[in-house]
């Protein structure tokens, strides 16, 4: 897997408008729906919300990956995003979050969901990428960033 | 004789061609027919490869013995409650409906192709079932899902209807040569073959899957062997015994593999493989038969009977047959569009050829090409088709390894993902360390690009994605043991 496969550079949105939890949840979801890649927002949505209820995706350092499961979703998707201002997203470090990297999972489909995001979250993590994605201008400097560091970590 | 050496050699480089011609056109949904034919075409003695290849017996040997094999995979995963209650109108597409089809072909044929009456009927009688692997492969491939019984009734159809058109073929050629027999004696022959091959095909399957399950032999290699021995026998026999070899096979795999049997998940894959490998070396062999630029010769009078089968003599027996059932029109149209031929023709067609009859080229040639054209525009348009006519489903998901599930509503205990935060306390713990409470399990840990398989001795990692199987009530004690972070620093 790779993240050029669930990410394409339409569904990154710099700056996110959001400013609350549910806010840009919503925002990434409608990304997504907008791209063709979400047949029932709501649906999407819902799914999101309700993990978040279980724990929060805000797993640390500025970054959340908030994801769902939903019938409307035909193959697996990602939707990313940073917010203007970093948003209080409940994490576990009690940091506001900044970096949003959504997963939307067809719902009969589960190892992969669960590989996508070990993988984001793993990459996520990597020494300098926060700042880098921080800084990328565009929805091509991102793809490039993540492309790197996928490689990097490949290795 | 030509050496072993060069056999394997030759026969290993088309498979391996032909995985690569699978692989490269996989989304393209091309019928697995006509690329294999197209690879014997091309290795054949008109393509570049050169390999001349001209003996009829041994393509329609190797034939019967692939058909059987796909017969017995095809019967073994179709799964009995699915198709019982269409098993009325299959058998009655795959018995009258195949007679109707091979009448209306032969008066066709009679009338644009200009062969005497026994010879136009043969030909109908070749062409007259549908095949059995091309139809597997089209709806069990990805492109299309379709609604209701229709996918049932389409491979219990396919799978059954062989025998018909073979004991039709026999009938016809038995008369072209003289030797044939009062009516009474042909009604008796096909009571026979149709009895006998049921019999054996019913009797075996129930005698195997009885067996296996006693076998309790400590090398388990050998249950797929003693299986594909079984397949072979159930041809072999009901043929011996003067039966259908095709009924019997196809008989044997349903009753087998819808028996309670030992070992089923691997022998599915086993025959699997194998039926692949037998569409490969019968269509490449096929391929290699036919020579390209005789099939251009039978251009018109092929495209005009191809025409007739696709746009009257199959929708007639089809609409014919299924008057009864009160299936819509739109279903009886699909029905008709899936009549794909395949090698089950091409194979008959030989037949005509060993037994020197004139017009045999002729039969065979003409033959071929509308296999062609079938699998070209029937086998390819059928997702197409199907969506046009309404009566797809939903695609389903495809399933990904190590597991897919489809969360049962209700139940009281779930599967969830959780995330481990970076600076989780629980990254360096092992699984047993995390004090997960005893009737929650941790399934399947994603990590980095991939999956582990977790002991209670994995040690977790930042950002690991834990796939944990919980009660709900003990989820927030995972959760909380997730949630403690290190301290800073």
């Amino acid at each position: 897997m790779k993240i050029e496969d669930i990410l394409r550079p339409e569904c990154v949105k710099l700056p996110l408008a959001g400013a609350t939890k549910e806010e840009i949840i919503r925002e990434l979801v409608e990304t997504l729906a907008a791209a063709g890649l979400a047949d029932d927002p709501g649906e999407l949505l819902g799914s999101a919300l309700e993990r978040e209820g279980l724990m929060s995706t805000g797993i640390g350092k500025g970054v959340a990956i908030p994801h769902g499961r939903a019938r409307g979703v035909k193959r697996m998707a990602a939707a990313f995003g940073i917010a203007r201002e970093p948003v209080d997203f409940g994490s576990l470090d009690g940091l506001p979050v900044q970096i949003f990297f959504f997963i939307a999972t067809p719902a009969s489909i589960v190892s992969d969901h669960v590989r996508a995001l070990a993988l984001v979250s793993r990459i996520l993590n990597r020494e300098g990428i926060r700042e880098q994605l921080l800084r990328a201008p565009d929805a091509a400097a991102t793809m490039t960033v993540l492309s790197q560091v996928e490689r990097a970590e490949a290795r | 004789m030509i050496a072993i050496e060069h056999l394997l050699l030759m026969g290993a480089m088309l498979i391996l061609v032909s995985i690569a011609v699978a692989k490269a056109t996989d989304n393209l949904g091309v019928p697995t027919l006509l690329l294999f034919i197209g690879v014997g075409m091309l290795a054949g003695s008109e393509g570049p490869g050169g390999i001349a290849f001209d003996n009829a017996a041994l393509a329609q040997a190797l034939g019967i013995a692939a058909l059987s094999l796909i017969l017995f995979a095809g019967g073994m995963s179709t799964g009995w409650p699915a198709v019982r209650p269409v098993a009325g109108p299959a058998a009655a597409l795959a018995t009258a409906g195949v007679l109707l089809t091979a009448l209306a072909i032969g008066a066709v044929t009679y009338l644009v192709a200009g062969m005497p009456l026994l010879e136009s009927l043969l030909l109908g009688a070749i062409i007259s079932s549908t095949d059995a692997a091309a139809v597997f492969a089209v709806l069990r491939s990805r492109h299309v899902s379709l609604r209701g019984r229709l996918r049932p009734l389409l491979e219990l159809e396919s799978g059954s209807n062989d025998p018909m058109a073979v004991l039709l073929t026999l009938c016809l050629l038995q008369a072209i040569t003289g030797s044939g027999q009062t009516p009474a004696g042909y009604a008796l022959f096909f009571v026979r073959q149709l009895g006998i091959g049921a019999a054996v095909g019913l009797a075996l399957g129930r005698a195997m899957a009885f067996t296996i399950n006693k076998l309790r032999y400590s090398h388990q290699g050998v249950y797929p062997v003693f299986v594909l021995a079984g397949a072979c026998l159930s041809y072999g026999l009901a043929a011996v015994l003067g039966g259908s070899g095709f009924l019997a096979v196809y008989l044997a795999g349903i009753v087998f593999g819808n028996g309670d049997v030992v070992q089923k998940k691997s022998l599915l894959r086993f025959f699997d493989s194998l039926a692949w490998l037998s569409q490969v070396a019968m269509f490449i062999a096929l391929g290699l038969l036919v020579y390209p630029s005789h099939l251009a010769q039978v251009l018109v009078p092929g495209l005009a009977v191809s025409l007739a089968l696709v746009f009257l003599a199959r929708p007639l027996s089809v609409f014919a047959i299924l008057s009864f059932t009160g299936m819509a029109w739109r279903e009886k149209l699909l029905v008709s569009w899936v009549g794909l031929r395949g090698a089950v023709p091409i194979v008959l067609a030989t037949f005509p050829m060993l037994a020197g009859i004139g017009h045999a080229e002729t039969i065979f040639n003409l033959v071929f090409f509308i296999v062609l054209t079938s699998a070209l525009v029937q086998g390819w348009s059928v997702p197409l088709v199907a969506r046009l006519l309404r009566v797809d489903a939903p695609l389903p998901a495809r399933c990904v390894c190590p597991m897919e599930f489809e969360p049962a509503p209700g139940g009281d205990t779930e599967l969830v993902d959780l995330t481990v935060p970076y600076r989780s306390q629980a990254a360096g713990k092992t699984v047993v360390e995390l004090g997960i409470p005893d009737d929650c399990l941790v399934t399947l840990i994603g990590r980095g690009n991939g999956y582990l398989v977790p002991s209670g001795g994995t040690v977790i990692e930042e950002g690991d994605t834990l796939l944990i199987l919980a009660a709900k009530a003990r989820l927030p004690e995972i959760v909380a043991q997730l949630s403690k972070l290190k301290p800073e620093g």
